[in-house]
């Protein structure tokens, strides 16, 4: 529902996957086995020019250090074949 | 002036010891606590009449009621707001006892936080975090480590709070922890043993983090005329408040992550106990991490947000400072009972029972809820 109007009504629609760092974490410990070969790994919280947050992994090669509005874009990885994941780099 | 200001007391209350590994359950810590805190209010078991259970815990009213051979609960409720329970659970206990619906009403708290299920596996079963579990989780935020460590970047980004300041926060608590027999991390802390701690979600560091651990505290609370004939001095529930933080879903879908629920709920129980932040003598204020300290100061209204940092060097949270804080030791080097310890030491504050931490003349005392990743609550106590 939305908040303001109330309206059930919802679409989808294609966003850019352009955004800007809202802020960000680094995480050296994994919490879940899955992520133990990545750490450390930087989490960034993105405000996507379409109106949400978001959050993904930095991409590895992204510029550092981050700054907060520091423009990045969605991009999609191939963890395997099964497995799809978003995660943003930096786009200066 | 609110009707509920005063109109009800703390009469009694328990703990058990603190411990990291455990054999037993939840709901045995519960009993042990329960009966610590009934014992101290003068009452037995089949005195309760109303229960305020902890909604996030394995333990429900019925447990109790099996266990204390009661005939029946008069009045049985939860607050379900994580940390935020215990201090809201109060609000919830005054109330009843107030308007008559019970005489005496429990608030218990068991958890095997250390032995039993971790937090991490429990933040992925809670519906409340839904947004976070489908969306946040698969790409590696699994703790809440992860999820309050982008607040504290964006405070320090924004507002130049560094992670000395954090380490002033871990300090203060371990030196009152030392003080506490019944604390789990008494070893001596140095703001360079902080920054040498090795890094979990940065910007914060191990010792920036709460501790697991198991154990129970419980409070009785009952109506403040029959509180004066009980054998313990009365601790009045002067003002109460609860609040949820905008877009409550997640973190990441707030305005302003760096303001909590309790920036809501403060200015509605300093207006119930008609006192202002600078008449508190002693403050309890839930520490699940260092920042969320120093966040709270400011959504109490001690220092305009972004200088929480500022406000806390100096040793101001001393047991010696302006604001004597969590002189258990907190979440941080005491043991984490999900806030209800705070509870529990603000009352042995205002009594005068604190020994060798006691905040000297303590009259007035604040304690502070937070949970579920942004809600808030706060409950102002007067002798």
């Amino acid at each position: 529902m939305c908040a303001s109007c109330h309206s059930l009504e919802a679409e989808w629609f294609e966003a850019t996957g352009h955004g800007t760092v809202h802020s960000w974490t680094v995480s050296h410990h994994a919490f879940h086995r899955g992520f133990k070969d990545t750490t450390p790994y930087t989490l960034v919280t993105v405000d996507l020019e379409a109106g949400v947050r978001m959050v993904a992994p930095l991409a590895s090669s992204s510029e550092q250090p981050l700054r907060l509005g520091a423009p990045v874009v969605l991009e999609y990885h191939d963890v395997s074949n099964e497995l799809t994941l978003p995660r943003f780099r930096t786009h200066e | 002036m609110s009707q509920l200001r005063d109109a009800a007391a703390v009469s009694g209350i328990g703990e058990t010891q603190y411990l990291r590994g455990t054999d037993k359950t939840p709901l045995r810590l519960t009993l042990e606590a329960s009966l610590a805190a009934i014992d101290d209010a003068g009452l037995t078991p089949k005195a309760i009449d109303g229960i305020v259970a902890y909604a996030s815990g394995g333990v429900v009213a019925e447990d109790l009621l099996t266990a204390f051979g009661s005939e029946d609960f008069l009045f049985s409720a939860t607050t379900p707001l994580g940390g935020a329970s215990a201090a809201a659970a109060l609000q919830c206990a005054a109330m009843a006892v107030a308007t008559g619906v019970a005489t005496h009403v429990l608030i218990p708290l068991g958890r095997a936080g250390y032995s039993g299920t971790r937090i991490n596996r429990r933040v992925g079963q809670m519906r409340q975090f839904d947004v976070v579990s489908q969306f946040e989780a698969p790409v590696g935020a699994n703790a809440p480590a992860q999820y309050y460590a982008p607040m504290a970047r964006r405070h320090m980004e924004l507002y130049g709070t560094t992670s000395e300041q954090f380490g002033e926060v871990a300090v203060t608590m371990r030196r009152h922890a030392a003080l506490n027999p019944n604390a789990l991390m008494r070893k001596s802390m140095s703001l360079e043993d902080h920054q040498a701690s090795r890094m979990i979600a940065d910007p914060f560091r191990l010792f920036d983090c709460c501790l697991e651990s198991d154990g129970g505290a419980a409070v009785v609370v009952s109506a403040a005329e029959r509180a004066r004939d009980m054998p313990r001095r009365p601790v009045y529930l002067s003002g109460m408040g609860v609040g949820h933080p905008d877009s409550p879903s997640a973190i990441t879908q707030r305005p302003d992550i760096t303001t909590l629920g309790l920036a809501k709920a403060a200015p509605r129980a300093f207006a119930m106990a008609g006192v202002t932040p600078d008449d508190i003598d002693v403050a309890q204020l839930y520490d699940c991490f260092t920042y969320t300290v120093l966040c709270q100061l400011e959504d109490l209204g001690y220092c305009p947000k972004g200088e929480g940092g500022a406000f806390v060097e100096g040793g101001r949270l001393g047991l010696d400072g302006d604001l004597p804080t969590n002189t258990h030791g907190g979440l941080l080097s005491q043991a984490h009972v999900a806030g209800l310890n705070h509870v529990v030491e603000l009352v042995r504050q205002l009594r005068g029972e604190a020994e060798g931490r006691q905040v000297e003349d303590a009259e007035i005392g604040l304690v502070t809820g937070y949970g579920d990743l942004g809600d808030g609550s706060l409950a102002i106590m007067r002798r």
